[in-house]
């Protein structure tokens, strides 16, 4: 798995790395652009669903934090983007540490339910407070790097797909490091059994913390790097929009494992765009896919492609008892 | 009890251990000394107090009364995974493992103690790391196998027929290198050939992976084979404790034991 | 002092609304433990239903709001036989998505049928002010607030002294029990969740009689709802009528004396203080056995 996980995702960064060099289309490059940012949010997402085993409605907590944190440092301390994404990423950290040392004390709905609550806070506060982030209007003219200046828009677009893709490459780069780690079998002992994770030694707490706040910080630095390429935030980016997108992306490729949210991003971008002219088909279709993926492919695609993998493995020497029990009942 | 002044200090100790749950008196001032290299047996009717016992010595319920020490160090009342850590690992009456991940997976997860690393290390592993990961890697390989899960050991725990369940908990548990493995109910749902076998295992941990094992069992005859000193609990109390066939023989014991046969 | 009483008075009338749909879910998510992020959505389409009724089909107030809660008991019987019975005792996650689903489906659905114009519903009674001593509501105020309290009177009687409510008390007690005593449990849970959605209905009529019925502000009153049911306590039939109080005075005070253009953050400040200081709702006495 690991192994297997490490290769397919050098070969996606590979293939993401040539994009631009063979297509020349800016919209083309704006599709890849937002996938390489919702690929960024999926993951850190998936690290909390995930691994973690909690189901965070309050994500964008993270990434509007982020997004506002690198917009004030550009717009009122004028640090330069290569600075402002970093101290976005780690903004939401710090606030990822103190929402997580609340939130994740509480376990399913519980959990749920408050962590919405305090991305509606943030949202609201953001709406509000005219002093510091504009209320309603938003902050517009995020700086361009400099050196776009006088670039043609095309060579910006290029640049910030690298952007997007490094940023992406970092954020991989931590959650397989994570996931395939101590850290990570920790993680996903206290997901799947807190009593055996106890044990053993391991403080849940701590667990289900270190992957919230890596989760924050990535979460942070696309709201970062979402803020330098639109130029523009507003408190939408807490919003329940967002919020959906990365959860459809995450359960359609398959929680729990680095790839599938990445195939879901691909995905659910380019659907999203191709659907486009039909705003609210669009979104009426969006939920009803959310509505078949749960009753029809509950482990994602990913889980969708282990279990076939593992049923021809079993053939034909394990067929029969492979029918004997099912997966799922947790004791 | 004249074994216990041949060692000096016990390895695990408790006094005066109370636990009520609401009126009902679950556990009521229990003392007991497990020394360091035995098999100690904890006994009794069903609702005697046994597994509360085990969840009070393991942090997993807090004591009404009494103090608990363990090689020396008072650890009553600590959270769980502290008392893992220093050493004192137990496995759970109803089965627990990570469902979805198979046996060699679960023992690995069981290494969490040696593999522990810092987030820095984690992000930029250094050659400790991956020799920690080897390290556990070979040891948990070694575990399914010496539990005799070898053939098992890609299987996931789902699958795994519940005899085969009972002594993956038992690798999940050493996989923690315990110095003492508190093993509750373990041979619950083995025939007694099952039963006989997994007790010449538990009698090897004893000598090549464990210093003690504290035992809670049904099954009469696995006690007596293995353990070196039993203790029985009737109604949360103490009713006797003492080499295994001088128990059995107890007529206290046995009233208590019949009384349930007849209820 | 004048002040203070009509808030207190204008806050009691939004609360008895949140208490009457906060009933609907404490039924669905306090009992039946399904996470309902479609209940918003159950809100809405009674009050798209019920402008439909009245100003389409141009039934009376009363005769639609009963064709709404037929219409709507149906719709959550079916929801529940369709959807929810598919994922029915595999933890909360497959719920939240399905409804989160649901809502997104119910929502657009409707934006896409009667677009996103405020509708209005025409009330029972004439919209004249009535004045006691110093606070002012409307005689449609009044009057919702009435058929709150009817509603919720009803809803209580049928849970205390009918068979379909005895049933319902022996399955979310112990399930296996009730079904070896020979109850239908999936006909019990069908009918709670029709309950849930008729309740939830009905103050959305109720609500859009007395100003709209926004079709995309179903989110919002989900939240909201679960603002008032954990306040109140899982499952809990008086904290779900008290929590709907006291979110709507909170509103209201916090409204008229704070700000009003951040009225709804206090919902979800209450939401976080009692998970907080008290997980299980001001009411509750339960306690966690591990
Ligand atoms: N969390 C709890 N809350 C209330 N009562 C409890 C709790 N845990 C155990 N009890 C009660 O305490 C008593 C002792 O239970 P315990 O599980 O310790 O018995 P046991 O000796 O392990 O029995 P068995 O052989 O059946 O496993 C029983 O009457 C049980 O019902
Ligand atoms: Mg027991």
């Amino acid at each position: 798995m690991m192994i297997l996980e490490r290769n397919t995702l050098l070969i996606m960064a590979v293939l993401a790395a040539l994009f631009p060099l063979l297509v020349g289309n800016q919209y083309a490059l704006h599709i890849g652009i937002m996938v390489l940012f919702y690929a960024v949010l999926a993951t850190s997402l998936n690290l909390i669903v995930g691994y973690v085993g909690e189901f965070s409605l309050g994500h964008t907590a993270f990434l509007g934090l982020g997004a506002y944190a690198a917009a004030l440092l550009s717009l009122r301390m004028g640090l330069p983007i290569w600075a402002t994404i970093p101290l976005a990423g780690v903004i939401s950290a710090l606030f990822g540490a103190a929402i997580g040392a609340i939130t994740l004390r509480l376990r399913g709905p519980y959990f749920v339910i408050i962590t919405l609550a305090f991305a509606e806070v943030l949202r609201i506060i953001a709406n509000n407070w005219m002093g510091l982030t504009n209320g309603p209007m938003g902050l517009s003219g995020v700086v361009q790097p400099a050196l776009l200046a006088d670039a043609s828009p095309l060579a910006a677009k290029r640049f910030y797909f690298y952007l997007a893709l490094a940023i992406a490459v970092v954020a991989l780069y931590l959650a397989y490091r994570f996931v395939y780690s101590n850290n990570g079998r920790a993680a996903v002992t206290v997901r799947e059994n807190r009593y055996v994770a106890q044990s053993v030694g391991i403080q849940p707490f701590a667990y289900a913390m270190r992957a919230f706040v890596l989760g924050a910080f990535l979460a942070g630095l696309a709201g970062g790097f979402y803020a330098h390429y639109i130029t523009f935030v507003g408190a939408n980016v807490f919003g329940f929009a967002f919020m959906v997108s990365m959860i459809i992306m995450v359960l359609i490729g398959g929680k729990g494992t680095l790839v599938g949210p990445l195939v879901g991003a691909l995905l659910i971008t380019v659907l999203n765009e191709y659907l486009r002219e039909f705003q609210e088909l669009r979104m009426s279709l969006f939920g009803l896919i959310v509505i078949g993926v749960v009753l029809f492919l509950p482990n994602g695609l990913m889980g969708f492609l282990n279990l076939r993998r593992e049923r021809r493995r079993a053939t034909p020497a394990a067929a029969a008892e492979s029918h004997a029990e099912a997966p799922g009942g947790s004791a | 009890m004249s074994e216990v002044q041949n060692f000096p200090t016990p390895m695990l100790s408790v006094r005066g251990l109370c636990k009520t749950f609401g009126g009902l008196k679950a556990v009521q001032d229990i003392d007991l000394d497990v020394n360091s290299g035995e098999v100690f047996g904890l006994i009794g009717p069903n609702g005697a107090g046994k597994t509360t016992c085990f969840n009070l010595i393991t942090g997993f319920y807090t004591p009404t009364a009494g103090r608990v020490t363990f090689q020396g160090h008072d650890i009553t009342g600590h959270s769980p995974y502290r008392i893992a850590r220093r050493g004192l690992v137990r496995s759970f009456q109803k089965t627990n493992v990570l469902k979805a991940l198979s046996v060699f997976e679960n023992v690995l997860a069981g290494h969490y103690l040696s593999t522990r690393q810092t987030l820095l290390a984690t992000f930029f592993p250094h050659a400790g790391v991956s020799r920690a990961e080897r390290e556990a890697r070979d040891s948990a390989a070694r575990i399914v196998e010496l539990m005799g899960l070898a053939a098992r050991m890609d299987t996931p725990a789902f699958r795994l027929s519940c005899g085969e369940l009972r002594l993956l908990e038992v690798a999940v548990a050493l996989a923690a290198k315990p110095a003492l493995l508190m093993l509750d109910e373990p041979a619950a749902g083995l025939n007694s050939q099952e039963a006989m076998r997994f007790g010449s295992i538990l009698k090897s941990l004893r000598r090549s992976e464990v210093e003690s094992i504290v035992l809670v069992e049904h099954n009469m005859s696995l006690v007596m084979e293995v353990c070196d000193r039993v203790m029985v609990m009737h109604f949360g109390s103490k009713l006797a404790e003492g080499r295994p066939e001088q128990v059995k023989n107890d007529p206290q014991v046995i009233e208590a034991y019949l009384g349930r046969a007849r209820a | 002092m004048d002040m203070l009483l009509q808030f207190v008075a204008n806050g009691l009338v939004s609360g008895s609304f949140y208490a009457l749909s906060a009933l609907g879910l404490t039924l669905i998510f306090g009992l039946m433990r399904v996470v309902n992020f479609a209940h918003g959505e159950f809100y809405m389409l009674g009050g798209v239903l019920g402008w439909f009724v009245t100003t389409y089909l141009g039934l009376n107030f009363f005769v639609g709001l009963v064709v709404v809660v037929v219409a709507m008991a149906a719709f959550g019987w079916l929801v529940d036989r369709f959807l929810i019975e598919r994922v029915r005792d595999q933890g909360e996650e497959p719920s939240i998505l399905l409804t989160i689903g649901l809502s997104i489906f119910l929502t657009n659905s409707a934006l896409l049928v009667v677009g996103t114009a405020p509708l209005n519903i025409a009330g029972a009674v004439p919209n004249a002010p009535v004045f006691l001593g110093p606070v002012v509501l409307t005689q449609m105020r009044l009057f919702a607030v009435a058929a709150c309290a009817v509603l919720i009177l009803a809803a209580y009687l049928l849970i205390r002294h009918t068979r379909l409510g005895r049933a319902m008390r022996a399955t979310f007690q112990d399930p296996m029990a009730a079904r070896l005593a020979g109850i239908k449990t999936a006909y019990v849970y069908a009918s709670t969740f029709a309950l849930g959605t008729v309740l939830a209905a009905s103050s959305g009529m109720l609500l859009g009689s007395i100003y709209s019925v926004q079709v995309s502000g179903g989110g919002l009153i989900s939240l909201k709802a679960f603002v008032v049911v954990i306040l109140g306590g899982m499952g809990s039939f008086a904290g779900a009528i008290v929590g709907g109080l006291i979110l709507g005075l909170a509103e209201a005070l916090w409204g008229g004396y704070v700000s009003s253009g951040t009225v709804d953050v206090i919902g979800f400040l209450i939401v976080i203080l009692t998970l907080i200081f008290k997980p299980y709702g001001l009411f509750s006495t339960q306690v966690e056995r591990a």
